[in-house]
């Protein structure tokens, strides 16, 4: 009778959680380990890659977009997702360059950080309130902000003259780690314990995983909303205020396509486009790798429009991986059923 | 609230069992530097309600889709008590569950509603309800057909009421 029963169970309890949780597995790792692959291949066929100044630089390069990859997980975990970050970059590093010429650069950074907090909550107010799709939304915002920015500089280049130790943010060194990367780790932290650890990433969860259960279970839909655009506007500005650390001169011109790059390094990384989780590491691996690749092409003088492709792709072949995992988990879920 | 249906309104199937029963908690924490501490105490009122309920789960990180569909409910019936309201909806509190846990939640609905909570079950279930409630009251067609009290209910008064006949005495 034991011997039948444990028979009967095992496909149960044993085999078919363990395809489930390798597949899990395999979501962090995947990207993990086309980093390796893609690494020591750029190493091999990119002379001048595997060297400290560019190792540098591409960490540099990758810390920025992981900013704003980490905030956009959280949004794409919540079900939705912003399409205004290269704008509100864009405009919050001018603000930080601006404020530079008057302020102390503590204060210039708040104000710019301030800045994307209030962008990013009128997104979330709009899309909550008005009850619009966030694709309309951030959409016209980015098209908005990007008049903004233009309308600030008069088209022309702001040069951070004053104040020259901010640029420290960009070239300072911490244990021998760029300074870029260590606040990449800080915004990873916190974002990881807001949403593993606190009642408000689990709310996010919830409502990206299943809106309707939201509702029943009292999560206050708005307010979530709001707040996790609010700190997608955040955490685009700190890559708007990095990035204007690293240029010292910026225009209205720079962060086109940013969206693109911070959705894709979220979906690269694991993160579902059809939300209720996301994959905070996954994000970290994939803008490690989003920039290694630029900077292998980079070194082999591939003339900079392939990049474009390069980026289209790797957005594509994510989401069609994604699809095929989501595929093999309902079958094994079936299976159980 | 207890949803009547578990997979549309009830359940987030990304979420660990964990997740999925303290979503409706109430929120305590007010500094960052609270984490911590709350994150033991949400670890005490996890363990707590899973040991009431007797739900069976291999972690408390396991996700809530592995589990049996009558964990799954109790899950459900937890998260609806954490929300520290002394009055429950309960809708069609054990369909898609199996006969061992239909009897262990008719036995927490009967346990609770001692303790002094209101209970409000709808359900189309008749043995069901003959099982839970105090009072019994019988809609038809979209019309209050009767209300039956303790003593009267059973199978064939509700039956009975629904179909329009008169009730039949007391009940043995």
């Amino acid at each position: 009778m034991t011997n039948a029963s444990s028979f009967m169970d095992s496909p149960r309890t044993l085999h078919v959680p363990n395809v489930t949780r390798v597949v899990q597995a395999a979501e962090s790792l995947g990207v993990f380990v086309s980093l390796v692959v893609v690494v020591i291949g750029a190493s091999i066929v990119a002379p001048g890659f595997f060297t400290y100044t560019n190792l540098t630089n591409t960490l540099i390069a990758a810390s920025i977009t992981a900013v704003t990859g980490l905030g956009m997980t959280l949004a794409i975990a919540m079900g939705g997702f912003d399409l205004s970050v290269g704008s509100v970059q864009v405009l919050t590093a001018i603000v930080a360059a601006n404020l530079l010429s008057v302020v102390d650069p503590p204060l210039a950074i708040l104000g710019a950080l301030l800045t994307g907090f209030a962008l990013g909550l009128v997104n979330g107010i709009l899309i909550s309130k008005l009850k619009l799709p966030a694709f309309v939304v951030t959409f016209g915002m980015m098209s908005i902000v990007r008049g903004i920015a233009l309308l600030v500089t008069q088209g022309q280049s702001v040069m951070i003259t004053k104040h020259i130790e901010f640029g420290l943010l960009n070239n300072g060194k911490v244990l021998g780690l760029p300074a870029p990367f260590i606040i990449m780790m800080i915004v990873f932290f916190f974002l990881s314990v807001l949403l593993k650890q606190t009642p408000f990433g689990r709310h996010a969860c919830a409502v990206g995983g299943n809106r309707a259960a939201a509702v029943a279970s009292g999560v206050n839909i708005d307010r979530v909303t709001i707040a996790v655009f609010g700190l997608v506007g955040v955490t685009a500005a700190i890559s708007g205020v990095m990035l204007s650390s690293q240029l010292m001169i910026v225009d209205a011109t720079l962060g086109t396509g940013f969206e693109l790059q911070a959705i894709t390094v979220s979906v690269l990384g694991g993160t579902s486009l059809t939300g209720g989780h996301g994959n905070l590491i996954g994000t970290v691996f994939a803008a490690v790798l989003l920039a290694t690749i630029a900077s292998a092409l980079n070194i082999l003088k591939v003339i900079s429009f392939y990049q474009y492709l390069a980026l289209g792709a790797l957005l594509i072949f994510a989401l069609a991986i994604d699809t095929a995992r989501r595929a093999l988990v309902d079958k094994s879920l079936l299976r159980r059923a | 609230m207890l949803p009547e249906d578990r997979k549309v309104e009830g359940i987030f199937p990304d979420l660990t069992v964990r997740e999925n029963l303290l979503i409706s908690a109430k929120r305590h924490f007010r500094r960052l530097s609270e984490l911590l501490i709350r994150a033991n105490e949400e670890d005490k009122q996890y363990e707590e309600m899973r040991q009431s309920l007797d739900i069976r789960a291999s972690s408390s990180t396991q996700r809530i889709t592995k589990l049996s569909g009558g964990n799954q409910q109790k899950v459900m019936l937890g998260r609806a008590l954490m929300s520290n309201s002394r009055i429950l909806l309960l809708n069609e509190p054990t369909r898609g569950v199996d006969v061992g846990t239909r009897v262990e939640i008719h036995a927490t609905i009967r346990k609770l509603a001692q303790q002094g909570y209101a209970i409000i079950v709808s359900s189309s279930d008749i043995p069901e309800l003959v099982s839970v409630s105090h009072r019994c009251l019988v809609l038809s067609a979209g019309q209050t057909k009767g209300l039956i009290d303790r003593a009267q209910i059973n199978e064939d008064n509700i039956t009975a009421l629904a179909i329009g006949q008169p009730i039949t005495g007391d009940s043995q």
